[in-house]
């Protein structure tokens, strides 16, 4: 069942509960004053009746005896319930004056109760209710007077016709109000719950509304910060899941071009008869690509290593050791392009793991030798808090620029390769120094050269 | 009959050169390129080619826009590449190449391949000369020092594959699938038988070795 519909039910029983148990209340206290009122109002005629036949007996100087001033009086007063009985002695009852259909029997047998100085009677007749007063007014004569109360009963029927019009009124009022009301506070998690199905079915850029301060309010912002979250995340996976496809592509590309030459210089070797020149050829080469797939091999141990999130260890060096062991690694191709490398530093200390550090400068090194001329010149520098490598070769055209960090990018290839790169060097960098928490920007003009800047925090 | 040449655009060098090795061991001639523009460069001057192996990722122009240019000189193409996911396959048909072979492939295959694609193209010569013979495949007939020899069909082609690829050493297995088709079910010693055969009737015996655990090789 809708929550609605519980609270429209659970609020018409509350209500109609409400109502019925205090017009209950009113409707017998309403009764109960109505038969006081009548009561009274009986009681008061019968009075005024024993006290006129009392002055009328003084005026006429007559006593209770005279069966005949009494049934003149009773007719004089032309009311049909008055009614006058005398007892004898010997017990026999006479009717002076009755117009009614009751017996003095009946009249006698009734419950009287001691009302003032009358008593009364309840008598139902005929389905109607009377209030019956008696005033003994000695010698064996009693006066009776009837009083319809009837009234009081239909009076409390149709109160009670009214109360339940009120009540089924007060009803329908109160449903119609409650659902308008629920309707619009309700409707921001109808809202929800729709954009909670679609969430569901993969569509994470779905956010509510959110109007107003109440609960459900708050309810549908932290639903949005949530939603926020999970599209972050998503996005978040899925990129790093299209990175490893990519990665996989690339990884098998760049698996399969040294594959493709071992295996076809071995199965030349094994069937053709070739000559020693040939087959020296065939055998260096496959030897060539061996070294190949096993760079390739050692650069995907690192690259792997590093992204474990392994914590390194930090010490403080002088740039000049570090630019020391650079220049001696890269000896070998500075001095096969006759580069000169220039190191500009002041005697700077950075933190860093020295090794990998090393190995950073190294890759940028390389790169620089590789996009220059042979015969120009290199810029090593440090700074305060930064390291820059500048060559003045090729440069990286602008659209490459933010691609070259991606593991197998390569902007040549084939002069890449022909130079031994996977395309694994820029990614292995760009990994250390996301280890040092170190930026690397790289700023770069075609033709004119590259300045790769390694910015410490 | 001139030889038939071969251009080979691929920039891995290893590769280029091992292919080269095997199509000069069969008897063709081969010319490398590193670069799609300087090969499409080099064609306007000379397309003398009965047949190009082309990869796909190249410097310059692509192979699939090399495609195109081939295609304008009439020169049949098979695609050599690592690229195996099946669209740039269709690309490559699509866009009229004769043949889609996915690296890492076996020698053998390719030259095969080769030899069908030349042979669709008409660019195949109807005769080898081969030692002291002469094979003709229209007339379907093997003369040696000018004489008739009669050979039964299978001999013929089994001699006709072992010609074809001279210098190189072909297993049992291979030679009954190629020679008597993918789905024969035989022995391998009916090779053996044919081999014998060839051997008595041409004098071969010398000329056509055994090579251990590897097959037979027609040596020339």
């Amino acid at each position: 069942m809708k929550i609605r519909t519980k609270i429209i039910w659970i609020s018409c029983l509350a209500v109609l509960t409400a109502i019925l148990v205090s017009d209950g209340i009113i409707w017998k206290l309403n009764e109960r004053t109505l038969l006081n009122d009548a009561k009274m109002k009986g009681y008061q005629n019968s009075y005024v009746l024993g006290m006129k036949l009392r002055e009328e007996m003084d005026t006429y100087s007559t006593t209770i005896n005279d069966d005949i001033f009494l049934d003149y009086f009773l007719k004089q007063q032309q009311d049909a319930y008055n009614i006058g009985i005398r007892m004898d002695s010997n017990g026999a009852m006479k009717e002076i004056y009755n117009l009614t259909m009751l017996t003095p029997e009946e009249l006698e047998g009734l419950d009287y109760i001691c009302y003032e100085e009358l008593s009364y009677a309840e008598l139902a007749w005929n389905g109607k209710s009377y209030l019956v007063f008696c005033d003994f007014l000695g010698d064996n004569f009693n006066l009776y007077h009837i009083e319809d109360v009837s009234y009081v009963q239909e009076e409390q029927n149709r109160l009670l016709v009214y109360m339940l019009i009120i009540m089924f009124g007060v009803t329908v009022v109160i449903i119609l109000i409650l659902t308008m009301i629920l309707k619009r506070t309700l409707q921001p998690l109808q809202d929800l719950n729709e954009t909670t199905k679609l969430m569901a079915e993969g569509f994470y850029d779905q956010r509510v509304v959110v109007n107003g301060q109440d609960e459900i309010g708050q309810l549908g912002k932290n639903f949005n910060k949530m939603a926020e979250a999970v599209e972050a995340r998503t996005e978040c996976l899925e990129e790093s899941e299209y990175q490893k496809t990519l990665f996989m592509g690339n990884l098998t590309h760049e698996l399969k071009t040294p594959m493709t030459a071992i295996s076809g210089y071995a199965q030349t070797l094994l069937t053709t008869r070739l000559g020693e020149e040939e087959t020296r050829e065939a055998l260096n080469y496959i030897y060539q690509e061996c070294g190949r797939l096993e760079r390739l091999s050692k650069k995907m141990m690192k690259l792997l290593e590093l992204d474990q999130d392994v914590e390194l260890e930090f010490t403080e060096h002088p740039v000049i050791e570090l630019f020391d062991v650079a220049k001696l690694a890269c000896q070998e191709i500075l001095k096969e392009k006759k580069i000169q490398l220039v190191v500009q530093e002041q005697g700077e200390r950075f933190c860093i793991d020295f090794d990998l550090m090393t190995d950073v400068l190294v890759n940028l090194i390389d790169n620089a030798v590789k996009a220059s001329e042979t015969g120009s010149i290199i810029y090593l520098r440090a700074d305060e808090n930064r390291i820059e490598v500048e060559d003045f070769g090729q440069g990286i055209p602008e659209e490459e620029q933010g691609r070259i960090l991606e593991p197998f990018y390569m902007i040549d290839k084939s002069r890449s390769r022909k130079n031994g790169g996977a395309g694994l060097g820029l990614a292995l960098t760009s990994l250390i120094l996301k280890q040092h928490s170190v930026t690397l920007n790289i700023e770069s003009e075609v033709g004119k050269g590259t300045r790769m800047i390694l910015q410490f925090v | 009959m001139a030889k038939n040449r071969i251009l080979i655009v691929e920039d891995e060098e290893a590769i280029a050169k091992m292919i080269e090795m095997n199509l000069k061991v069969a008897n063709y001639e081969v010319v490398i390129y590193d670069n799609g523009e300087k090969a499409a460069e080099a064609l306007q001057e000379n397309h003398n080619f009965d047949l190009a192996l082309l990869d796909v990722m190249l410097p310059g122009l692509d192979g699939f826009q090399l495609l195109e240019v081939m295609n304008q000189y009439g020169i049949p193409v098979i695609f050599l590449t690592a690229k195996d996911d099946l669209n740039s396959k269709i690309q490559g048909l699509k866009g009229g190449a004769e043949d889609y072979i996915v690296k890492p492939f076996e020698v053998l295959e390719l030259m095969v391949r080769i030899e069908k694609v030349l042979k669709r193209a008409n660019k195949l010569s109807d005769t080898i000369q081969i030692l002291n013979m002469e094979i003709n495949f229209k007339e379907h007939m093997v003369r040696q020092n000018g004489r008739e020899v009669p050979l039964k069909p299978m001999e013929f082609e089994l001699l006709a594959v072992l010609a074809k690829n001279k210098n190189v050493a072909i297993s049992r297995e291979k030679l009954l699938q190629m020679v008597w088709g993918v789905d024969y079910v035989g022995e391998t010693r009916t090779v053996d038988v044919h081999i014998g055969q060839l051997r008595k009737k041409l004098c071969l015996s010398d000329a056509i070795k055994t090579v251990s655990k590897m097959g037979y090789r027609l040596e020339v």
